[in-house]
């Protein structure tokens, strides 16, 4: 059965299934070409009920059936952004506040925007809880098993400040031991790596 | 907190992935009424209409509208995979049966075709418990506890949430298994 109305849409969806869990480039032509289907759908719609006598069951057969596709398309395109959104969503507490370069290259503007001010409503709220300095959930969301921990630095980062005022310099391949709270961030966005844990010994 | 999705049934989740698949799945229809304009769903139709008695395969997601208690537009049959499966799984061994060569969203889609006004639609959503549950019993084995059955189920053969089982069961056995070291 080919031709059938809902198809351009479901690609959108299956695309998404097949990228499961990452963004694929934004397919802003398929979007398109269903909305263009849709109103198409409508207008026959409109012309079948403005000239046909009521009753006639035959035309009530087709208006079903052009509002079941006009119905599946919007259920096929919302479906589409949310679950564009719920990955931007999740690439917050998974890589931090920096979207990577090719992620980037995949979003429209408004998903930008959107990501942007998810932050800021998220930084808000973080913000506003503990008492004075609010409390980072993105941290520590495994428990932490030990409070040291040593790290290898992948990149050459510079200067990293901690929180007691002395600095570290960070350059490729070095290995030093830092309380594990500082480096979490720095883990996130790759800049270094865990060695080994080992148990903790307050040094200082 | 990224991993936990909503539910991937359509209730109550309208964006489900999972299910706007699923209700892509072709059921057989035969109409009931002549459908004007909608001859191009079939290929070899002449008339610019769908005549009465035509055979042709709809989505569920149109099927489900134009076949209801009080204006059956098309006839409906639930695709007799499912009750295949089903015969197979309780009858013979539950291991080898193939249930993504039915549909990858086998039980998704059986959950569908129960709301689909049709005389068996009854029989299959007990059918489809009982599919469940013996496949289940599988899945433990597979993921190294101890099970009645002997071989585990190759993924090949699962469906989309036999899969998801299978994975959230190895991540936790794995889980725990660290923690216990």
């Amino acid at each position: 059965m080919s031709g059938m109305y809902g198809e351009i849409a479901l690609e959108l969806i299956k695309e998404l299934d097949r990228h499961k869990g990452k963004l694929p480039a934004f397919q802003e032509n398929e979007l398109r070409q269903a909305l263009d289907e849709m109103q198409i759908l409508f207008e026959q719609n409109q012309r079948d009920v403005s000239m046909n006598i009521p009753g006639n069951p035959e035309f009530l057969a087709a208006l079903h059936l052009r509002h079941a596709a006009l119905e599946r398309n919007k259920q096929c395109i919302l479906a589409y952004l949310y679950t564009r959104l719920k990955v931007i969503t999740d690439m917050r507490w998974e890589h931090g506040p920096v979207i990577p370069a090719n992620v980037r290259a995949n979003m429209t503007e408004q998903e930008v925007q959107f990501f942007a001010n998810y932050n800021k409503t998220l930084a808000n709220y973080m913000g506003s809880l503990g008492e004075n300095h609010g409390l980072d959930l993105t941290q520590d969301l495994k428990p932490p098993k030990t409070l040291m921990v040593e790290i290898r630095v992948l990149q050459d980062y510079g200067e990293f400040e901690l929180e007691d005022g002395s600095s570290v310099l960070l350059k490729k391949d070095s290995v030093h031991f830092l309380p594990m709270s500082q480096c979490e961030a720095l883990v996130q966005q790759q800049i270094v790596r865990i060695v080994e844990k080992q148990t903790s010994q307050h040094k200082k | 907190m990224s991993t936990k999705d909503l539910r991937k049934a359509y209730h109550p989740n309208y964006f489900s992935i999972d299910s706007i698949l699923a209700a892509q799945t072709l059921v057989p229809c035969m109409t009931q009424t002549t459908i004007p304009k909608f001859g191009f769903l079939v290929p070899d139709c002449n008339s610019e209409d769908l005549p009465f008695g035509t055979n042709l395969q709809l989505p569920i997601w149109a099927a489900r509208v134009l076949c209801r208690p009080l204006r059956t537009f098309v006839a409906v049959t639930i695709p007799p995979g499912f009750k295949e499966a089903h015969g197979k799984v309780t009858e013979e061994d539950p291991n080898i049966v193939d249930l993504s060569k039915v549909n990858d969203n086998f039980y998704e889609a059986g959950h569908l075709c129960t709301a689909l006004f049709h005389s068996e639609a009854g029989e299959l959503a007990e059918m489809l418990p009982d599919v469940l549950q013996a496949r289940v019993l599988c899945l433990g084995s597979a993921t190294g506890t101890p099970s009645p059955n002997g071989t585990p189920i190759k993924a090949e053969l699962m469906d989309n949430v036999e899969k998801k089982l299978m994975e959230d069961t190895q991540k936790c056995r794995t889980n725990v298994d660290e923690w216990l070291e």
